[in-house]
C-alpha cells in the first residue's frame, strides 16, 4: 500500500515543539517508531515542481478546516517557518509498519489562511511551503565587512579601512 | 449517540459500488503498473416506501437527526449483508491483530463462512468482506485490512451486518404517492471510515 505520510513540528510557546505526524491511510501506520494517524484532515496535497534550479518552490497543502487540536496552533502563528517533512511510503500486506519511504517534500511552512466556501460547502486551512533551499537565500546581515564588525574580531587589523560600499547578498544559487 | 435508520419501512432497488481508488499508470508500450492506496468505501442507493402515520413522522424525525450528510447512521441491508450461510455463534478471534492485517486465525464456531460474507468487529463501524471461505479453527482472509488493532478476545459477527454510512446530500426530499398514503424517497450514501 501506497500513502503518503507528512510530519509537521510546530513550535509552542513554552519553548517545545508539537510533532503532528497525519497519514493518508485508512489506518495508522508506523515509521521508524512514529505513530503516523490516519486523519480525515489532509484534504488535498498539491504536486511539488521539481526543477534543477536551486531555488525555494514548495506546495501547497489543504487541510481541514476546523480540527480543534490545530486550531490554536493555525491562530498563533506558529505555523510560520514550521519544519515539514512529506513522505511517500510503501507499507507492505498484512501490516502496518513501513517498509521503505523517499521524501516527496522537505521545508519550512508560510501562514495558513483559512477558507470558507458556504457554496460548496466546504471549510479548508491552506498553507504554501518553502523547500529546505530557501535557508541560503538569506542575507547574512550579521556578517558585514565594515572596519568596526571585522576589527572586532580580528583586533588591529585595517583591512575594510578605505571600502566605501559592499554588496551584501551572498549568492549561492544560479 | 448511534442513529439508526427506521426498521419498518421498506427498502428496495438497493445499489452498492465498492469504491477502491488506485494509483494506475499505463506506459506508451500499454504496460500498466498499479499500485494499491488500501483505501476502501462502501458506496450505494436504495428507495424506500413508507407507509402509516407514525412511520412518516419517524422518518422525517431521523432525517432531522443526521441532518443531510452531517451525522452518520446505521443502517441493515440484510439480504446480500446477511451471513449466506447460518452461522450460529459469534467467530472467536484467537489473538490479538494490529491494524493493517489481512488475515486472522479463527477459533470453533457452528456452521463455515462462505467467500463474501461480509462481518464486523466491535468498536469498528467498517464492514469487512471474507475474500475466501473459511472453517472453523482456520485462517479468515479478509479485505480491507483491519482499521484499527483489535486485542485477544474478539469476535467477528456475520449476522446482518450494519452499514455506517453518511447521506450523499444536504438535502433528502420526500414524493408524496397514492394521494399522500405513500412516501417514497431515494437514498444516496457513503460508508463513514
Amino acid at each position: 500500500m501506497i500513502c503518503t505520510l507528512v510530519h509537521l513540528q510546530i513550535n509552542d510557546f513554552n519553548g517545545g515543539v508539537i510533532h503532528y505526524r497525519l497519514a493518508t491511510s485508512q489506518f495508522d501506520v508506523i515509521l521508524n517508531g512514529d505513530v503516523y494517524v490516519s486523519t480525515g484532515d489532509l484534504l488535498q496535497i498539491d504536486d511539488s515542481e521539481e526543477t534543477t534550479e536551486v531555488s525555494k518552490t514548495g506546495l501547497k497543502i489543504t487541510m481541514s478546516g476546523l480540527d480543534a487540536a490545530m486550531r490554536a496552533d493555525i491562530d498563533s502563528g506558529s505555523f510560520v517557518r514550521a519544519p515539514i517533512d512529506i513522505y511517500i511510503a510503501d507499507v507492505p500486506d498484512n501490516s502496518d509498519v513501513v517498509q521503505s519511504y523517499q521524501f516527496h517534500h522537505r521545508g519550512y511552512c508560510d501562514t495558513p489562511l483559512t477558507e470558507i466556501d458556504y457554496k460548496s460547502g466546504t471549510l479548508t486551512v491552506q498553507f504554501n511551503t518553502t523547500n529546505v533551499f530557501t535557508d541560503i537565500e538569506k542575507i547574512p546581515s550579521l556578517l558585514r565587512s565594515s572596519l568596526a564588525s571585522h576589527s572586532s574580531r580580528h583586533s588591529g587589523d585595517k583591512f575594510f579601512e578605505f571600502v566605501a560600499d559592499i554588496d551584501v547578498t551572498e549568492i549561492w544559487r544560479t | 449517540m448511534a442513529i439508526y435508520f427506521p426498521s419498518g419501512l421498506i427498502i428496495s432497488n438497493v445499489k452498492i459500488s465498492h469504491y477502491t481508488p488506485n494509483f494506475k499508470n499505463t506506459a506508451i508500450n500499454l504496460k500498466t503498473n498499479t499500485y494499491d492506496r488500501g483505501v476502501h468505501q462502501i458506496q450505494g442507493s436504495f428507495d424506500v416506501h413508507i407507509t402509516g402515520d407514525e412511520d412518516q413522522r419517524k422518518y422525517e424525525s431521523f432525517l432531522m437527526q443526521v441532518r443531510g450528510g452531517l451525522l452518520p447512521f446505521y443502517i441493515q441491508l440484510k439480504g446480500r449483508f446477511a451471513s449466506s450461510t447460518v452461522i450460529s455463534s459469534n467467530v472467536p478471534i484467537t489473538a490479538s491483530y494490529t491494524k493493517g492485517s489481512t488475515a486472522f486465525n479463527v477459533g470453533t464456531f457452528v456452521g463455515s463462512i462462505a467467500e463474501g460474507d461480509t462481518f464486523y468487529v466491535i468498536n469498528d463501524t467498517k464492514v469487512y468482506m471474507a475474500t475466501q471461505a473459511a472453517l472453523p479453527n482456520s485462517t479468515l482472509t479478509f479485505y480491507p485490512p483491519l482499521l484499527k488493532s483489535i486485542p485477544i478476545g474478539q469476535f467477528c459477527h456475520f449476522k446482518n451486518v450494519p452499514i455506517y454510512v453518511y447521506m450523499d446530500s444536504d438535502t433528502q426530499s420526500i414524493t408524496y404517492d397514492q394521494s399522500g398514503l405513500v412516501h417514497t424517497t431515494t437514498i444516496n450514501f457513503k460508508e463513514a471510515i
